[in-house]
């Protein structure tokens, strides 16, 4: 196991820290948000002439084929910036298509996506249970006679769907999946924004026309690796958070005075922000160990990389909701301001802690493999 | 495995299997599975075993007789030692006091002493807390004085691990009253046959016999056994400090192979007794929940192994200290949860016998395991001094 950054990753990581600094403070953000403005196509510009967008395309074409920790390690100043721009689901969509489109595909699609103008997002399965959901019509299949795929029924909570140009979506064909993209003009879509002002999308498809050069080529496997890329990339984006808010609460404790003396110098309040420090290292630990597990192509086993994710992803929410309510906590009234950053990196915590799935969720997944698998030994 | 092990490990790992199945001796496995105590000459035959196999203190460095392994070679083989259901080493002589005595020692001392602590023939204990000194050590009381070639020692140490199996003892002693109060302690080793020792045995709430006060009068002891300089004797406890990592990792794998039994026995019984599925499913997510901590702190202890310069020893095992306690505390609760009001019976009259190897006595010592374990968040710096540690060396507050 090597956890250290490559040469190559810290330069990125000084890029994109640099960019973020001067283009994305809070206080421009937030004044974009107040006009309504959850992507800010400039931004997404100078993502593109960074390079960030190709990282994960196929070099062949035109990307950068960049391994899971390289988009790791750009996870953590996307979060400390807050970033509401899509940029990683049209990471994990980008990855998806450079894994299993065919080459034809590929060479058309590649550099728009690098350029930017192309932003492919995949529909992922539904976390939530499917009962609560009304409208609710998995997606199926029908080929017709010259070839061609028909498609129909709905998507919920499309991550970045709602400024994308391109969906990936899976489709029940008879009794297998298929996978196929799809030009969003051809579904109908509502938006919405959540609670920390990114963007998701409700897609319907209704008898949507695919031509077979459309398809991908997705297996099991790529599923596993695809659902734990997504945990690995919002784990280090959350890891990026919990330093930042542990140095700011620590910074607040050491300057606000109470009683006559800064807040810092209470013994229960020190040990308050040892906890997050631990809490932060322990997610660290899982996170990284987790994106490298995902790099090593020698690590075939495909069950035990199921097990790290939903392990990681249970402890990583626990560690999330713990530092997201302790650091409101001990700001006080200026946590929960929403002028203050403290709330709005709240909100975002408490996005990534459901998003891909909570402690409940994974705590049962879990439960469902040692019994089917064993209990074999972590 | 989470993280699958390189080839190169894994054979390491079946070498030292390999040798545990061959060479431990079958009357201390008949001991263990009756779970009598460990005498001195059975720790000692099993520590002379590993070191006439040249793996004696695997961790020191090779010019003191270590192998030379790297930090991953040594917590697999200590890690193995552990799940091969191998006695553990006693730790003050090789892991505490061997690696002081490398950095502050006579070269006499480290000839004298280095060579019996690595064959296992001197069993060492560890005087440091006393009566009124507990998280508060620099307020130890027990004092030395100088008196020609003999320091005269005059105190009581106490919470003193195996004092009634040790040969020796190293002990931190007032030798001034001058100055701050760590500023007049000394280190100094002690014959535990010198006259003048008493050891008394302290029985903790699991009614085990593991520590003792141990009681000096008028004891003589050589200046040649101060280490390090006089009065600098806070700077070798602080020293000392950073080696007590390596006994994290045997204590993570003790625990893996608790969960997997119990993990493995309730899928088990899950299956046959259909009526308590709730039961079981409920404890089948609360180890998968202690389980997941663990794995936690194991990365985050392997994380510490591979990546010396971002977690530095000094720094890192306050922190690994906190989160192995917690783990170890968790488990030894987490497996009463399955025995119900069994574990709390005494001896083995009702002790279950359907499984795991129809132990003796097994949930009597399960009861006993989870009382016996709350001294983890008590030894070597409670974990309250411990985040205190971190407040001030890591978060600079």
């Amino acid at each position: 196991m090597d956890y250290q950054l490559t040469d190559e990753q810290k330069m990125m990581l000084r890029s994109v820290e640099k960019l973020l600094e001067t283009d994305y403070d809070f206080q421009t953000r937030y004044h974009r948000l107040q006009n309504n403005i959850r992507f800010h196509m400039p931004i997404w510009q100078q993502f593109a002439d960074l390079g960030l967008l190709a990282l994960p395309l196929n070099s062949q074409y035109g990307g950068f084929s960049a391994s899971i920790q390289d988009l790791a390690t750009v996870m953590a100043p996307m979060g400390q910036a807050l970033v509401t721009e899509p940029f990683l689901y049209s990471t994990v969509g980008a990855w998806l298509f450079a894994q299993s489109a065919s080459n034809k595909l590929q060479s058309e699609l590649t550099p728009k996506i690098a350029q930017g103008s192309c932003r492919i997002v995949v529909a992922l399965d539904p976390v939530c249970p499917s009962m609560l959901m009304s409208s609710h019509q998995p997606i199926t299949g029908r080929k017709t006679v010259s070839g061609d795929w028909v498609l129909n029924g709905s998507s919920h909570m499309v991550y970045g769907g709602d400024t994308a140009s391109h969906l990936i979506v899976q489709a029940k064909t008879g009794r297998k999946l298929r996978w196929f993209v799809i030009p969003v003009k051809h579904v109908k879509r509502k938006v919405f924004s959540l609670i920390d002002d990114t963007g998701v999308a409700t897609i319907t498809l209704d008898d949507v026309h695919c031509n077979q050069q459309f398809t991908l080529a997705v297996d099991q496997k790529m599923i596993v690796r695809l659902n734990a890329m997504m945990i690995g990339l919002l784990s280090a984006e959350a890891v990026g958070i919990m330093h930042l808010l542990n140095q700011k609460t620590k910074a607040y404790l050491q300057q606000r005075e109470q009683f006559g003396q800064p807040l810092s110098q209470f013994q229960l309040l020190k040990h308050r922000l040892v906890e997050m420090y631990v809490q932060e290292e322990l997610a660290r630990s899982m996170s990284l160990t987790l994106t490298q597990r995902l790099s090593d192509s020698n690590a075939q086993c495909m069950s035990s990389l199921e097990m790290l994710m939903h392990m990681t992803k249970m402890k990583v929410n626990d560690y999330v909701q713990y530092l997201g309510e302790q650091s409101v906590q001990l700001h006080g009234g200026m946590g929960v301001s929403d002028e203050m950053d403290i709330a709005h990196f709240f909100r975002r915590l408490t996005c990534i802690r459901h998003q891909m799935g909570d402690q409940t969720y994974h705590l049962a997944k879990l439960s469902v493999l040692i019994k089917q698998q064993g209990a074999d030994s972590f | 495995m989470i993280i699958p092990l390189p080839e190169e490990r894994a054979a390491f790992v079946a070498q030292v299997s390999d040798f545990i199945d061959h060479k431990y001796p079958k009357s201390l496995r008949n001991k263990q599975a009756k779970r009598q105590e460990f005498t001195r000459v059975d720790y000692q035959r099993w520590h002379g075993i590993l070191a006439k196999a040249g793996w004696g203190a695997c961790h020191w460095p090779v010019e003191y007789g270590g192998t030379g392994w790297d930090e991953w070679n040594n917590y697999l083989f200590y890690s193995t030692l552990v799940k091969k259901n191998a006695h553990q080493i006693l730790p003050f002589g090789i892991n505490m006091l061997a690696p002081l005595l490398m950095a502050f020692g006579t070269p006499e001392q480290k000839s004298f002493f280095l060579p019996k602590i690595r064959s296992g023939q001197q069993i060492w204990c560890q005087g440091y807390s006393e009566p009124n000194a507990g998280s508060d050590l620099a307020s130890l009381q027990m004092r030395a004085e100088r008196q020609g070639d003999h320091y005269v020692l005059n105190g009581t140490k106490m919470w003193t691990t195996l004092a009634h199996v040790a040969d020796w003892i190293f002990c931190l002693v007032r030798t001034s009253k001058e100055g701050k109060p760590q500023a007049g302690i000394s280190f100094i080793l002690i014959d535990m046959s010198s006259p003048g020792i008493t050891v008394n045995p302290i029985i903790t709430a699991d009614r085990s016999h593991e520590v003792n006060t141990v009681i000096f009068d008028q004891v003589k002891v050589p200046v040649t056994n101060l280490v390090g300089e006089e009065n600098k004797g806070w700077d070798c406890a602080k020293y000392l400090l950073m080696f007590e990592r390596s006994s994290f990792g045997a204590n993570i794998a003790m625990l893996e192979v608790i969960l997997d039994e119990m993990k493995a026995c309730i899928c088990n019984l899950s299956e046959k007794d259909r009526t308590r599925s709730a039961f079981y499913d409920t404890l089948l997510s609360h180890c998968l929940r202690v389980e997941s901590d663990l794995v936690a702190a194991k990365l985050t202890m392997l994380r510490a192994l591979t990546d010396p310069d971002a977690m530095h020893a000094r720094k890192i095992s306050s922190l690994l200290k906190v989160l192995v306690s917690r783990c170890i505390q968790s488990v030894t609760d987490c497996h009463l949860k399955l025995y119900q009001e069994l574990s709390l019976v005494n001896g083995a009259a009702l002790a279950p016998t359907f499984f795991l190897g129809a132990q003796e006595n097994f949930a009597t010592l399960l009861a006993n395991r989870y009382l016996n374990h709350r001294k983890e968040s008590i030894y070597a710096g409670s974990n309250e001094i411990q985040y205190n540690v971190i407040a001030k060396m890591i978060l600079g507050l």
